[in-house]
């Protein structure tokens, strides 16, 4: 993990003169969570995952200059992760993405189906992808509200009541788990 | 506005574990970083050479010119006698070679 002035060093290199070695020493810190958030959007999806994760990293080397420096470089860099992850389901599942992946309502207990599956894995590939990123970034990035807010473009309400109703289910998965 | 409880952050501990240790995470990929830094697109140069070396070879000329004028205006002593027309024209040649290096530069930096 690098540390903020790090991390500024390195972007004002790739800024100042195109460093690539320097933009290297980003994907390489941030390959690792980045895929994992990935691969948890894509129901483990390997391939697609990387796929996704590298036009993510290629995307912010084209648009580093305007990185402003107010989040940190890892929401940034997840912000554009999670928007490339829902313009590729949009691309390729036009119907049921409209369904999907609607980012302004707040969802009910229909959007968030009970755990039927007793496996955890399978419990999270039930839910719909906006949902699955809040609990993917809370619970595996430890991301605070507002930095989910900032990556997914959801209403801190909507990110709490999220959050609320994933506690509730995954929670029934603990003593399965033996946690 | 919704306070987390005590009870609730304990809870949420738990189940980040469990979803730490219970959910399969990429296998380490060292070929990944490579990959990704090959595919980044060609660096873009700011000006071209030939541009850039245009634009030195007339400011370097413009410069001289401008300085020799300058000479020459400052050694007449009836300032009025003097035609301006190449001191002017040297002023702008120098001007305009200056600002066709520098706004492609000021223009990618400020829009990226």
């Amino acid at each position: 993990m690098l540390s903020r002035l790090q991390e500024i060093s390195l972007i004002a290199r790739c800024v100042a003169t195109d460093d690539r070695d320097a933009f290297g020493q980003l994907v390489e810190a941030y390959s690792e969570p980045l895929r994992r958030f990935l691969m948890g959007l894509t129901k483990g999806d390997l391939p697609l995952s990387d796929d996704l994760a590298q036009e993510t990293f290629i995307k912010a080397y084209l648009s580093i200059r305007s990185f402003e420096g107010i989040s940190r470089f890892r929401t940034w860099l997840f912000r554009i992760a999670y928007h490339e992850f829902v313009t590729y389901t949009r691309r390729n599942s036009p119907t049921r993405a409209i369904d999907d992946l609607d980012l302004s309502t707040i969802a009910d207990d229909t959007d968030f189906p009970a755990i039927t599956d007793r496996n955890l894995e399978e419990a999270l590939a039930q839910l719909p992808a906006p949902q699955r990123a809040v609990v993917q970034l809370f619970y595996f990035e430890q991301f605070s509200i507002a930095r989910i807010t900032t990556v997914t473009g959801l209403p801190s309400g909507t990110v709490k009541s999220y959050l609320s109703r994933a506690r509730k289910r995954l929670a029934s998965l603990l003593n399965q788990y033996r946690y | 506005m919704t306070r987390i409880s005590q009870s609730d952050k304990q809870l949420d501990r738990r189940i980040s574990t469990m979803m730490r240790n219970e959910t399969p995470t990429p296998y380490a990929d060292e070929w990944f970083v490579k990959k990704t830094v090959n595919r980044l697109p060609p660096r873009r140069s700011l000006v071209s050479l030939p541009e850039l070396l245009a634009s030195l070879f007339v400011f370097v000329v413009s410069v001289a010119l401008l300085i020799s004028e300058t000479q020459t205006a400052l050694s007449f002593s009836d300032l009025t006698a003097y035609d301006p027309s190449l001191f002017i024209l040297s002023a702008c040649m120098t001007l305009g070679a200056t600002l066709y290096i520098s706004i492609p530069i000021l223009n990618r930096c400020i829009r990226g």
